[in-house]
């Protein structure tokens, strides 16, 4: 059964149906790809799945559960959790405390009124396991400002990591990086669709073709294609949506 | 931003840090406790007052500080709070746990309400908002005069009694007062340092972040906004005992100001700074209006300059001039 479930998917703005009529399905330990020509609506259909803005219309599906409309905050205890396009982390913060706040919201200890005790440690246990996966460790201590661009680009997965989803959404993971360190976050996803199923958009097709398990290519807020990479790459309708429609046909 | 420089000169000194601030608590302790004994009864008066406006101020910065809700409505809990205990005192019980206790379901009803209404709003329109609930509790207050008073406001408020036995002005009351303090200085400073305190912070620097990693971001302002409201009741019932009445002007916009004022002159998302804030409000005013008629003149020059120099209030000294000689010794 499918992961993620998507049908029908409408969200307007005014006279403007930025995603109109959209079907998708995520497998469990998948990489499946948002792929789309600027303005298909990729970004309103994942801030409507991840719980960011309501749908007009539409029904999502996690895990066997009927999600549609339910508030980010009530997703992530579902198992769904995203990053951001522009790095969205904590600045004022260690890069540690940026994962502990998302490992204690998971262990629902967002309100204990008191410090220490025996959470603290195991909280602390879990981060440092984070950030070893993803190659942090060494800067666990540093404020989250004190980062490179690359590095801020990995912790902010890290932190979206912190609750344990069972699918996670990556909002354009590589944006503004170099080739190279493309590349790490790359690899990094590979390593994460182990343990958990990934829902991907992202510019970079070479990336994209070469990481996903599949691709669903978005043209006016519906999904024109959905297959392999390789099928995806030789459809008629994808070419037409990227390329435009060919003058000697 | 206040909390960066802490955070790291705390990671960076750990032990030594965490000795100096046991020392330095010691001796205030001991301090506060002695002065009935060391200071002039005029000067008790002061402190007395400062010690409830640290509360108070504590309150503001929870919410503006911690929760970054800025607040221009914080009379609200405060005198919403003073009525409610003084009201109590003069109609039911003049005993002090009794009246405190009413005032607190008084302002947590009202907190619970309002507050469901304003953390709905962020930024600008929340302080507006908060502003406005204010002054709607002000009219309240000049209007409801069957049990107000109007502006004359409630006057006549018996001593305090604790346990049977009337607490006198003066020691004994300023000994109570201190106690209630310390005890909320304390509590606070553990909530900060609390999950519950961090994950107000991760609202403050990022809400929709925040929201994304599983935290009800509503719920926690609310939780924020009551906690707050309350802490403010509990300083503005105080204040009816010391002052034996009330009237509107403790819920005027000119009060939320005040508060205002303190707890940034101490150090907003600090922990102690609105106790150093409040402190120094009120012995600069004493200082200030009996030798100046223009006080507020040279009270707000003081606080451009402290607010330029020290951004994170007088609270950030020690940090700022740690990172001055760190600079020289370079």
């Amino acid at each position: 059964m499918a992961l993620l479930t998507v049908t029908g998917l409408v969200r307007r703005f005014g006279s403007l149906r930025a995603v109109d009529g959209l079907v998708l399905s995520v497998e469990p330990g998948q990489i499946h790809a948002l792929i789309g020509p600027n303005g298909a609506g990729k970004t309103t259909a994942f801030n409507c799945i991840s719980g960011f803005l309501a749908p007009t219309a539409g029904r999502i599906e996690l895990d066997g559960c009927d999600v549609t409309g339910w508030p980010s905050h009530r997703l992530v205890s579902a198992g769904l959790s995203r990053t951001f396009q522009v790095t969205k982390v904590f600045d004022d913060i260690s890069v540690r405390e940026n994962v502990a706040l998302g490992v204690r919201s998971r262990l629902r200890m967002n309100r204990r009124f008191w410090p220490g005790g025996a959470a603290v440690s195991a909280v602390t246990k879990i981060c440092d396991e984070i950030l070893d996966t993803v190659g942090l460790t060494a800067r666990a201590q540093s404020a989250a400002s004190e980062l490179s661009h690359g590095e801020r680009r990995v912790l902010e997965i890290a932190i979206s990591l912190s609750v344990a989803p069972k699918l996670l959404m990556l909002d354009e993971p590589t944006a503004g990086m170099s080739a190279g360190d493309a590349g790490l976050i790359g690899r990094l996803v590979r390593q994460l669709a182990r343990t958990t199923a990934v829902l991907l958009v992202e510019h970079d097709i070479d990336l994209v073709l070469g990481l996903s398990d599949r691709i669903t290519v978005m043209a006016q807020g519906r999904a024109i294609a959905t297959g392999t990479p390789e099928a995806v790459s030789r459809d008629a309708a994808v070419q037409e949506a990227y390329l435009g429609r060919s003058v000697d046909r | 931003m206040t909390l960066t420089s802490s955070t790291i000169g705390t990671a960076a000194s750990g032990r030594t840090s965490a000795l100096v601030t046991i020392g330095v608590g010691a001796l205030a302790l001991a301090a506060i406790l002695a002065a009935p004994w060391l200071a002039k009864p005029f000067t008790i008066t002061l402190l007395t007052e400062a010690f409830v406006l640290a509360i108070w101020a504590m309150s503001l910065n929870l919410l503006s500080g911690h929760a970054g809700l800025l607040s221009f409505g914080h009379a609200a809990g405060f005198g919403l709070g003073g009525y409610a205990a003084g009201y109590f005192a003069r109609e039911v019980s003049a005993d002090v746990i009794l009246s405190l206790l009413f005032a607190e379901a008084v302002v947590f009803i009202v907190a619970a309400l309002a507050g469901a209404v304003a953390i709905r709003l962020s930024g600008v329109a929340f302080s507006i908002v908060s502003l406005c609930i204010a002054q709607v509790l002000y009219q309240v207050a000049i209007a409801w005069r069957a049990v107000t008073e109007g502006m004359d406001g409630l006057l006549g408020v018996p001593l305090p009694r604790l346990f049977g036995a009337t607490i006198k002005n003066g020691a004994p009351f300023y000994i109570l007062v201190s106690v209630v303090m310390m005890a909320t200085l304390a509590g606070l400073a553990l909530v900060l340092k609390s999950p519950f305190g961090a994950t107000l912070r991760a609202i403050r620097t990022n809400d929709i972040r925040a929201a994304s990693i599983g935290i009800d971001v509503r719920l926690h302002k609310w939780l924020a906004f009551v906690i707050s409201w309350m802490l403010a009741g509990l300083a503005g019932g105080l204040m009816v005992f010391l002052k034996a009445g009330t009237t509107p002007m403790s819920l005027h916009w000119s009060e939320s100001g005040n508060v205002l004022i303190m707890t940034i002159f101490g150090g907003l998302g600090t922990i102690v700074g609105p106790v150093l804030g409040a402190v120094c409000f009120v012995f600069l005013h004493d200082v200030l209006t009996s030798t100046l008629a223009i006080w507020q003149f040279v009270f707000g020059l003081i606080f451009v300059v402290v607010v330029i120099a020290f951004p994170s209030g007088l609270a950030g000294l020690p940090a700022q001039f740690g990172k001055l000689r760190w600079r020289f010794s370079r």
